[in-house]
């Protein structure tokens, strides 16, 4: 037998569409779509929902033609309500769904999206509890209440909801959930909301042997004579009927049926008419009657539920490779972002790894010049200071017949010079006191005519000092010392050491002639060595005014 | 003198120039080795033998060959003598004129003479010679100042802080005077005039005045 219920009348997006057609074509598009609108609602010929049907699907395939996915949505959703009509329930679960996959595509307009979604849901929903896919009906239901804004909205599915319930003959949970719509719809102000939770509360009650079952149903009916709401008034006496049914007064169920067939014959829907008649006819005491319907509404209802899988499984077929795409795109997203990190690190290596040997070379490249240099220096020294010493010697030796006392002098100094270029360059003693190394170094530049001073020499702690550091002070104070003897016709030159936090100071001085600081490659040398340490030294000097050098290190 | 020496040295003609000398100093006795080494094995042999060395000259470094030496240098040799023969003396002959070689081996191994080689080398040797056979020590001219008091060039604090008085216009009874109230040592008036002398000389410096401008300019106080 078929239940009256109320469901949330179409939204109404027509509204949506308008405004952006301007045309004559849009025109006379728009004058016809009232007038199928209007057919679709209220259908009075067999041939209305057909026309009706034909109308939307060409709209529907110009629509997608242009682009246009919203007014082919609008166009989908006509079409899923004609078929519904017509009573092909999966292909009109299947239009529900293209509109769906196509409100999935569509961009932006996320009010539009929500409002065309709810209705498609709460479309879905009535088609699933036809078919007592109960469990699916609630699944798309509780798919409006996550979306759903306006209270109206949430009061009617709630409604839906309870009727789940209801038609499952959970009636405990159906009164529950009724009362709670009823008490929304108190607070809505909206007489048609609040007749229709009156009345539907009745029926549930009515189940139960509630008290107040009647008197609801009652009270449902007269907001609905108030606001003359035919449709409305159909059903509350429909429910009447159902209700004396119950209670095996056949009398009064037929009198009331035949009240709500008198109004639908009024209004002269088909649809009305057919399920107003099919309640008369279910309460015909003729038993051939009975089996013929009984048989015929199995039937229909046996065929629908076969035919029923297909769309849904399409649906979910669909989103569900829809879903591997995308995991698929993000996967390849994933992959390409990894390459792209893995690029950036190698680089970096790479980049490091250029740095470090052209580092390397350059040091290596450093060392090596001053490995030259030193060669340099050490050949030339030779060159100046022996060669032409011997070669000054061979050529007395060449003039005089025997050897003679001054070319043994001459010999001699040779010998000397040489040892000293040996000892300059000669390994310094670290196992010995430092202190002790230094004074004889200076020591050896102390003669009659030039006296070497030191101060606190002796008070500096020389065993935290590294190695390199004391190679760097002895080799520059031999480079100064010896600058010293050789230019500075200096009579007194004077060491003073002292300790300044971590740092070694020592102050050279002298009260020779001076020089002037066009940095000699001895002192550069010098200077070299101490930044080479990390230190720093000073040259001070005036023509005549000695010569001064302060050493930190 | 002495009669039974050994020479270690492993060039040629320095070794015939010493053989000469020795000759000629009328030592009879000449063992002439080029290893340290072999110097050792000598020694004690002569020691077993109950006829040991009385002198040993030696060099101190000495080419490597393809001898491996477990006395490579002749400070290796000169350190493990002073266990096996602790009397036996020893002149170093070497081309080495580092101060503080010369030091090390006098005070720590307790050697007799040290002698540069040189153009005097051999002169030096002769004279060590005599010297070590009388019980005396002997330093080439070049590297007596190893051992010389002189060879410290440090300027005292006190040297320092009587100039520094100087400069500030006080007579030599001041300082004097100052330096008994402050207790530094020594405070006489004859001390100070002793040390200001030495300072002079070794400022060269012609009087006071003169040594307190020099001391200043070269930033010592």
């Amino acid at each position: 037998m078929r239940k009256f219920i109320f469901f949330i009348p179409l939204f109404l997006f027509l509204h949506v569409f308008f405004p952006c057609i301007q045309n004559s074509y849009a025109q006379q598009k728009i004058d016809s779509s009232f007038y199928y609108y209007y057919l679709v609602d209220n259908p009075e010929k067999s041939t209305d929902l057909t026309s009706a049907f034909i109308f939307y699907n060409n709209n529907k395939e110009y629509s997608l033609l242009n682009g246009d996915s919203l007014s082919a949505i609008y166009d989908l959703r006509q079409i899923a309500i004609i078929q519904k009509k017509i009573g092909f329930l999966n292909e009109s679960e299947n239009s529900a769904v293209e509109a769906l996959k196509l409100i999935d595509m569509l961009k932006g307009n996320d009010s539009v999206k929500r409002e065309a979604k709810i209705g498609l849901y709460n479309h879905l929903g009535k088609i699933y509890r036809e078919l007592e896919l109960y469990d699916k009906a609630l699944e798309y239901y509780n798919k409006i209440l996550e979306i759903a804004q306006t209270p109206s909205q949430i009061t009617t599915v709630l409604n839906n909801i309870a009727f789940v319930f209801y038609e499952q003959k959970k009636y405990d949970i159906a009164v529950n959930r009724f009362t709670k719509v009823y008490e929304n719809s108190l607070l809505l102000n909206d007489k048609k909301q609040l007749a229709r939770a009156l009345d539907n509360l009745g029926l549930a009650q009515s189940k139960l042997n509630h008290p107040n079952a009647l008197s609801n149903i009652i009270k449902g009916l007269k907001i609905r004579k108030e606001i003359s709401y035919t449709y409305g008034i159909i059903t509350s006496y429909l429910n009447l009927a159902e209700y004396y049914k119950d209670r095996k007064d056949k009398t009064k169920a037929l009198y009331f049926a035949k009240k709500a067939l008198e109004i639908a014959n009024i209004s002269n829907n088909i649809e009305q008419k057919e399920s107003v008649l099919s309640i008369i006819v279910g309460l015909s005491e003729n038993p051939e009657v009975i089996a013929f319907k009984k048989i015929t509404d199995s039937i229909s209802k046996a065929k629908l539920i076969q035919k029923n899988h297909y769309a849904s499984m399409i649906y979910d077929l669909t989103n569900e490779t829809k879903r591997a795409n995308e995991n698929k795109l993000s996967k390849e997203k994933e992959k390409r972002l990894r390459l792209l990190y893995q690029g950036i690190g190698a680089l970096i290596l790479l980049s490091s790894i250029f740095l470090y040997v052209i580092l390397k070379s350059k040091h290596k490249k450093e060392k090596i010049q001053q490995v030259y240099a030193t060669e340099t220096r050490i050949s030339k020294k030779v060159h100046d200071e022996v060669a032409n010493d011997i070669y000054h010697a061979m050529t007395k030796l060449q003039r005089s017949t025997s050897i003679k006392e001054d070319i043994l002098d001459d010999l001699e100094r040779v010998y000397t010079k040489t040892r000293d270029i040996s000892k300059e360059n000669s390994t310094i003693d670290f196992k010995e006191d430092f202190a002790s190394t230094l004074n004889d170094l200076l020591l050896s530049y102390k003669n009659d005519s030039v006296t070497v001073i030191t101060r606190n020499l002796t008070k500096i702690n020389w065993n935290n000092i590294s190695q390199l550091k004391k190679t760097a002070i002895y080799r520059v104070l031999q480079e100064l010392m010896t600058n010293m003897k050789k230019h500075s016709k200096a009579n007194i030159s004077v060491l003073a050491f002292s300790k300044e936090k971590n740092n070694i100071i020592i102050n050279y001085k002298d009260d020779g002639v001076g020089c002037d600081l066009k940095k000699k490659s001895g002192l550069q040398n010098a200077e070299n060595r101490i930044l080479s340490v990390n230190g720093t030294i000073i040259f001070e000097s005036k023509s005549n005014s000695g010569f001064k050098a302060t050493i930190k290190i | 003198m002495f009669t039974k020496v050994l020479v270690v040295e492993d060039m040629d003609d320095i070794n015939k120039g010493v053989y000469t000398t020795l000759v000629e100093l009328g030592i009879l006795k000449i063992d002439q080795v080029q290893y340290c080494d072999d110097a050792y094995l000598k020694i004690k042999k002569a020691l077993r033998d109950n006829k040991p060395y009385e002198l040993l000259i030696s060099d101190l470094s000495f080419k490597t060959d393809h001898r491996e030496q477990q006395y490579p240098s002749g400070e290796d040799l000169i350190k493990v003598l002073q266990t096996i023969q602790p009397g036996l003396k020893v002149i170093v002959y070497s081309v080495e004129d580092r101060l503080q070689r010369v030091r090390t081996l006098v005070n720590n191994y307790n050697i007799n003479a040290y002698v540069c080689k040189g153009r005097q080398g051999l002169k030096d040797l002769s004279k060590a010679i005599y010297a070590v056979s009388e019980n005396k020590q002997y330093l080439s001219a070049n590297v007596a100042k190893a051992l010389h008091k002189k060879s410290n060039l440090e300027i005292s604090d006190y040297d320092i802080e009587l100039i520094k008085q100087l400069s500030f216009g006080l007579s030599q009874e001041e300082i004097s005077i100052y330096f008994k109230e402050k207790k530094i040592s020594p405070g006489s008036v004859s001390s100070i005039e002793k040390h200001l002398n030495k300072l002079k000389i070794q400022f060269k410096a012609h009087n006071a005045t003169h040594l307190v401008t020099k001391v200043k300019d070269l930033g010592l106080i």
